[in-house]
């Protein structure tokens, strides 16, 4: 839903993502953490503060 | 007869029935309507229909300071539909209200862009058919740029005066997140981010019935129902659930612990 009110802005909804990671799968959370960061970078900053 | 003359007899007829402590409507005012708790042997010439209030929300806090209080009102179909959410979240007791559903008209649906002008039992006035949202099809046809443009430039408008909280009758939390610094800066215009309209979007999903009371009381004349009115429609998409349709449908997004129902 948060998702859905996003792209309703404008805003891409891939800049969000909610994933589960149990406490002992270190690895699978570093690579979670990694790709969604790599994702987000890729999309650039949101340039909120640009004047309309 | 006309429909307003209809309504106060039946108003009157309810009062005199002994059956209510007071019916809860609309009477000329300055500039032009206010609620009024209209009691047995009170003059009902006075009583009007439009501009239409947050009733739901005045019948809340009547209720909320008399508990034991049996109260009518005059219901159109998003008032009804208030008092349902209302009811499913434990903020009003239907029991205690008798409700005299009364038909919008078709000025008055297309002055709401409404799509439900109606209460699911109707006592005054004709059915007239709800109709789509022209605002809302206009809004789908943007791209996400022009989204964001358009939003940025409504929301620049937003003076903060939390009028659209305050009138919106789904909006009973004693703690509000909106009042929050952490959440929404305090004393602070035009912000990058529009953390308050987008917060209380979120906060509508599977509550907002439509009844544009928000939009009415905005100074700025924000279109925010075109924003909750989408929500609405992914509500039913992706959950099934239609806020205000029926008082036997649990809202989706409350979180019960296990065995926590019926007791």
């Amino acid at each position: 839903m948060l998702r859905l009110l996003l792209s309703h802005v404008g805003i891409n909804p891939d800049r969000v993502k909610l994933d589960w990671v149990s406490s002992s799968e270190a690895n699978r959370f570093a690579e979670v953490v990694r790709t969604f960061t790599e994702q987000v970078r890729a999309l650039g900053p949101l340039e909120t503060r640009r004047t309309a | 007869m006309e429909r307003l003359d209809l309504l106060r007899d039946a108003v009157k007829n309810l009062l005199d029935s002994g059956q209510v402590d007071g019916v809860l409507a609309l009477r000329a005012a300055w500039p032009e309507s206010a609620p009024h708790l209209f009691r047995p042997g009170d003059d009902v010439s006075n009583l009007v229909l439009w501009p239409k209030y947050q009733l739901p929300k005045i019948l809340d806090l009547l209720l909320t300071a008399n508990p034991e209080a049996r109260l009518g009102m005059v219901t159109r179909g998003c008032e009804e539909r208030g008092l349902i959410e209302l009811a499913k979240h434990n903020q009003v007791d239907l029991a205690h209200v008798t409700q005299i559903g009364l038909a919008c008209t078709a000025e008055e649906r297309d002055l709401c862009r409404c799509a439900w002008p109606y209460p699911s039992r109707i006592d005054v006035g004709d059915k007239v058919d709800g109709i789509a949202d022209a605002l809302v099809a206009d809004h789908e046809k943007l791209s996400p740029e022009e989204r964001t443009a358009f939003w940025k430039q409504q929301f620049a408008r937003c003076i903060k005066c939390y009028a659209c909280r305050t009138a919106c009758p789904q909006c009973f939390c004693e703690t509000c997140v909106l009042e929050d610094n952490l959440w929404v800066q305090s004393a602070a215009l035009g912000t990058p981010f529009p953390a308050y309209h987008l917060i209380r979007a979120y906060h509508t999903v599977a509550k907002c019935v439509g009844c544009t009371e928000c939009e009415r009381a905005c100074p700025a004349d924000i279109p925010l129902t075109v924003l909750y009115t989408l929500l609405r429609r992914d509500a039913e998409e992706t959950l099934g659930y239609v806020p205000g349709r029926s008082v036997d449908e649990l809202p989706p997004l409350v979180v019960e612990l296990a065995g926590d129902r019926g007791g």
